[in-house]
């Protein structure tokens, strides 16, 4: 089995050794509620994030909707968490959610991925407004504008949310790391290169932008169980930018870029609270900063590579023994 | 037998006329010049027969394994899966991906692993993976770029670039190559390099190509027969020597007579 090999098994024993740790910190107290807190909301940041870069820095296509798909998985678990609140039906909520979010998104990324640039930016945009509105009026199944309240969030806490997190980010690498990602990527750097080798682009813009939809509204499911109360002003256009701003803050094309900005953009929030009114120019300046010094974002197109680490290139999928280097 | 069909194939941007009632006929295994001044017509009549643009009228049929089937007006990509395979005169790799990758993803639509075994790794998704590779390798190795598989597609010399286009062409595994002004650019040693390449490559893989060159010596050294467009028409066809001395096309090249 390749799959076992020495690099995956290290990222395995990396992942248990942090929630070990995490949990050695629980109960000693050392990690505080409020930091168990932060790390949900840091792990809903990176879910949302992961799935937004897939469809803007690796199918290149500036998506702007992603706080609809969001909508769609938080409903959907708030509505079927209310009427029978145990875990299963959680779960059953997440993949209904992510069921729901991917079928709106090939619906509407059929025709809308066809456009190019700004138009597509403006297209998703309506999108996300129009699922909004939808949720808004459709008051027997969402109780409209007032919400969803009592949504049981002892279903929700940071390992539920880090697990599901870990599940996310491992697919979309997945996708990433195939021929289909390759071919993705490909669309992004030259489309009429793409279509000449024989692939279909629109299909593969369609492919991740339905992924990053589905990852969006695992996000949207945590969030919901994680506050308890949803209602559609907080799906609104300003929760799809800083979406977005997470995804150019980190590095535009790169998962790792993702991940670190999650965890920066969301301590730095925390630690922003006190300041009041001072936190968004603080947090702004940080972005501003970010785009002079490093407008490809903090880590560009680069991704943190355990097997480079380990000099273990024959883990990589696709190495064939006469690929080792000569030296 | 007849590979390629192309009928009274005209192309009109607005009142321009690019491309105007050009006809030809390609044998299975020929290798052929397409030549002509600057502006005559023939990328676009390359782009016509990939379906980058859509013709304004006449037919083309494209034959293989016995079944001739109508292509005009067909999607680049269902053309490409039928064996037409492209490079281009300003070429476009894909610059921020490595040399093997670019390969790679010439092979998407022959070999690639299912979406499950994509998403949970199986065995199935490693041998794919190894096997895409390899072969990868293999095409590498014909054109000498083993070498810089690793590098990225945009920091390679000039000539180097040309060659992979070819590469990454050769890897949808065509039955009919396009080349658009394959030794453009190229000094005199490369392409005389590249000229061996075209014709290793056309006997290897039984490859029928059809070629855009400027550079004289490539095209009389190749190309079995030559076709001459001007101002969107064909003016002239024949073998080389009959070319050089066709009147009508020593007066689209040098002038009236």
């Amino acid at each position: 089995m390749k799959l076992f090999n020495r690099t995956n098994i290290t990222w395995l024993i990396l992942i248990i050794l942090t929630f070990v740790l995490l949990e050695i910190g629980v109960t000693t107290g050392f990690t505080s509620p409020v930091m168990q807190q932060t790390l949900v909301t840091i792990m809903i940041n990176i879910m949302l994030a992961v799935g937004l870069n897939l469809i803007v820095g690796f199918s290149g296509q500036l998506a702007l909707g992603h706080a609809g798909f969001m909508a769609i998985g938080a409903y959907a678990t708030g509505i079927m968490t209310r009427q029978s609140p145990n875990f299963i039906s959680f779960i059953l909520s997440v993949l209904a959610g992510a069921v729901i979010a991917g079928i709106v998104a090939f619906i509407v990324g059929y025709p809308t991925l066809r456009l190019k640039g700004d138009y597509l930016a403006i297209a998703t945009l309506g999108v996300a407004e129009i699922i909004r509105v939808a949720i808004l009026n459709m008051e027997g199944l969402t109780n409209g504008a007032a919400g969803l309240s009592g949504i049981p969030i002892y279903l929700m806490n940071w390992r539920t949310a880090t697990v599901f997190t870990v599940i996310v980010v491992i697919f979309v690498l997945n996708y990433i790391r195939s021929s289909r990602g390759r071919a993705t990527i490909a669309v992004r750097e030259d489309e009429i290169a793409t279509e000449s080798l024989g692939i279909n682009t629109t299909k593969m813009k369609v492919a991740a932008f339905v992924i990053g939809a589905m990852a969006a509204a695992v996000a949207g499911s945590v969030h919901a169980t994680n506050l308890g109360v949803i209602n559609p002003s907080q799906f609104g256009f300003d929760r799809s930018i800083d979406v977005l701003i997470t995804v150019v803050f980190g590095g535009i094309g790169s998962i790792t870029g993702s991940i670190v900005a999650g965890f920066i953009l969301g301590i730095l929030n925390l630690y922003l609270q006190q300041f009041g009114a001072l936190r968004m120019i603080i947090y702004a300046i940080a972005l501003i900063g970010i785009m002079i010094f490093k407008p490809s974002g903090l880590l560009g197109g680069r991704e943190f590579s355990l097997s480079t680490l380990l000099g273990r290139e024959e883990d990589r999928p696709g190495f064939i023994k006469s690929l080792k280097k000569k030296d | 037998m007849t590979l390629l069909k192309v009928n009274d194939l005209t192309k009109n941007f607005g009142g321009l006329t690019a491309v105007s009632n050009v006809s030809m006929e390609i044998q299975e295994g020929e290798l052929i010049g397409l030549i002509g001044p600057n502006g005559a017509g023939k990328t676009t009549f390359f782009n016509l027969l990939t379906g980058v643009y859509q013709p304004s009228e006449g037919e083309v049929f494209f034959k293989v394994d016995g079944n001739k089937e109508k292509i005009d007006g067909e999607k680049t990509y269902n053309i490409s899966e039928k064996g037409i395979a492209r490079t281009f005169q300003n070429i476009r790799l894909f610059g921020d991906l490595s040399v093997i990758d670019n390969v790679k993803i010439g092979m998407h639509t022959e070999k690639q692993a299912g979406l499950f075994a994509s998403f949970f790794r199986t065995p199935a998704f490693y041998r794919s993976e190894e096997e895409i590779t390899e072969q990868a390798f293999h095409l590498l190795d014909i054109f000498d770029l083993t070498e810089v598989y690793d590098e990225k597609a945009k920091n390679l010399p000039y000539g180097d670039q040309r060659k992979l286009e070819i590469v990454r062409a050769m890897a949808t595994n065509p039955k009919l190559l396009f080349l658009d002004e394959p030794a453009a650019g190229m000094n005199p040693f490369e392409s005389a390099e590249l000229t061996q390449l075209i014709q290793r490559i056309h006997k290897e893989f039984n490859l029928t190509i059809v070629l855009i060159e400027h550079d004289m010596n490539v095209v009389m050294n190749v190309c079995e027969r030559i076709y001459v467009l001007e101002y969107g028409r064909l003016i002239a066809e024949g073998i080389p020597s009959e070319i050089q001395t066709n009147d009508e096309v020593i007066r689209a090249y040098l002038g009236g007579v």
